[in-house]
């Protein structure tokens, strides 16, 4: 007797649990969230900025370097500089609008308070042949429909995670970006250019892989000044 | 003093022997330069391959400066065959030919004939490293350009354009300083001989067998490392790390005076001893 009335206690409970994801669920409708972040996309078709990047890697030194950032809707981006600096492959081109433009099916996978405020976490799948992103997950800001905080699946290159934060609010583009990925180790020959007598190398480090992060933060903002597409050509990225 | 050390200079650059050296150097610089203008970036992607998967690279790394220190790592191996050739015969010559006996029936001391054949052997040093200095960083930025240095040493070091100068200005002074130390052994070895060829190839042989043992990893050799003078020769290279440790490399140029000096003052000794006349 006494096991049959816990059992319809927890059957109630799971019930009530199950209930309570589905009203919570209903709440959001991942197109919906989508059609305003494709609103607050929309409003830039074109930007240039400058921007400074900082190399967090074990095996990496190099002072933050300076450059400049061009960026032409859906996918078109150049950088100029004097100095020579490294950007991560993973996340650097910004896919948002390009798989939006394409065929997805988006999910609504529950809130989550980033920042302390809330976001929405919304499940891309893009749906083309061999699309590159298998699945990206957002975190889209539920008062200011901005992405906060994207993870990507890629079929090649493995996920990394890009934190947008926004401390502008005269815009809608990030004034900082946080990209975290997986680098393999450095696996240089080091005999052959370096002094290795008494060189503390760490033989456990220079296996297997690492979390690596790139912080690039962005000011002088100039959107929608109507970027050339001849900015964008190989001669002119020669330059 | 200062007319022995023109007579020792005229001495040293009237010979054909000594413009071996500054011929050598310049042809080695110039070969060393049209293979990196021809495989630079074949071998500069090779290095980079790593990190070229991983991240998008902009800006000019093929330049003077990584030229110049590529070809560094290359020719320190040389450059003391090319000093030990003059200065390991700068005693044993003149005992082979019989003219110390003519020096010094004149009023000069032997410890000043040592001093100023030490002197002279480093100012042949310098004018080498000077043209090794020249041809190397001016003909790479001539060449090649400016830009950052990317040096693999511990990590991959990105240095700053505005950054490097300095590095190469004291990595020449210390690489000076090495290749004194190696001028000041041959001198040693030469005093203590009677014919050119047995300091000279002596010198090369001490400067391979002890650089072969400074260079394996084996933890036997880990005891005896410290007390070779070869393993401080390469600490130059301490100053591309992307925070310089100056108290390592200043104790490791000690290290080098210190054998100059012990090197100078064993071959005073030796030499106020030595029988001319036999």
């Amino acid at each position: 007797m006494r096991t049959r009335t816990s059992a319809n206690i927890t059957m109630l409970v799971l019930g009530f649990i199950f209930l309570t994801i589905t009203l919570i669920s209903q709440d959001a409708d991942p197109n919906e969230i989508i059609d305003n972040l494709k609103v607050q996309l929309e409003k830039v078709n074109d930007y240039s900025a400058d921007i400074e990047i900082e190399v967090d890697v074990s095996f990496i030194n190099m002072p933050v370097k300076h450059a400049t950032i061009f960026y032409k809707s859906p996918d078109k981006l150049k950088f100029k500089s004097d100095e020579f600096f490294m950007l991560p492959k993973r996340g650097i081109n910004n896919r948002f609008n390009k798989i939006l433009e394409e065929e997805y099916t988006a999910i609504y996978a529950g809130s989550e308070i980033l920042n302390n405020e809330e976001h929405h976490i919304v499940k891309i799948i893009p749906l083309g042949k061999k699309p590159e992103i298998i699945m990206a997950t957002w975190w889209v800001n539920a008062e200011k429909n901005l992405i906060s905080k994207s993870e990507s699946n890629t079929r090649n290159e493995g996920t990394y995670v890009v934190e947008f934060i926004y401390n502008d609010p005269g815009i809608t583009l990030p004034t900082e970006m946080i990209f975290s990925f997986e680098i393999e180790n450095l696996n240089l020959p080091l005999k052959f250019i370096g002094k290795t007598a008494g060189m503390e190398f760490d033989k456990t480090k220079a296996e297997g892989r690492q979390t690596g992060k790139v912080f690039i933060r962005f000011s002088n903002y100039v959107i929608n000044s109507n970027l050339g597409d001849e900015l964008f050509t190989k001669e002119e990225s020669e330059k | 003093m200062n007319t022995l050390i023109k007579i020792e200079l005229y001495k040293i650059f009237t010979r054909k022997r000594s413009y071996i050296g500054f011929v050598a150097v310049i042809v080695i610089v110039l070969i060393a330069q049209a293979a990196m203008l021809w495989e630079g970036k074949t071998m500069h992607e090779f290095l980079t391959k790593n990190l070229s998967e991983a991240f998008f690279m902009q800006g000019n790394l093929i330049n003077g400066y990584l030229m110049t220190y590529l070809v560094l790592n290359f020719l320190w191996v040389h450059i003391p065959l090319l000093i030990v050739i003059v200065t390991g015969d700068l005693f044993s010559g003149e005992a082979h030919g019989g003219t110390f006996r003519l020096i010094l029936s004149r009023p000069v001391s032997r410890f000043r004939i040592v001093t100023v054949k030490f002197i002279a052997a480093f100012v042949y040093t310098s004018a080498l490293m000077l043209v090794f200095a020249v041809s190397s960083l001016g003909l790479g930025l001539v060449l090649f350009g400016k830009g950052d240095l990317m040096v693999i040493f511990k990590a991959v070091n990105i240095l700053p354009e505005h950054d490097i100068m300095w590095r190469f200005i004291l990595a020449f002074l210390y690489g000076f300083l090495g290749m004194v130390s190696i001028a000041a052994l041959s001198l040693l070895l030469s005093s203590m001989a009677n014919n050119s060829l047995g300091p000279i190839l002596s010198t090369m042989a001490i400067i391979i067998l002890f650089t072969m043992i400074s260079t394996f990893d084996f933890s036997f050799f880990s005891y005896i490392r410290p007390f070779l003078l070869t393993s401080y020769l390469d600490s130059w290279q301490l100053l591309f790390a992307f925070e310089v440790n100056l108290k390592a490399i200043y104790f490791d140029a000690m290290v080098l005076l210190l054998h100059v000096f012990l090197f100078y003052i064993i071959t005073v000794y030796y030499f106020k001893r030595k029988d001319i006349l036999s």
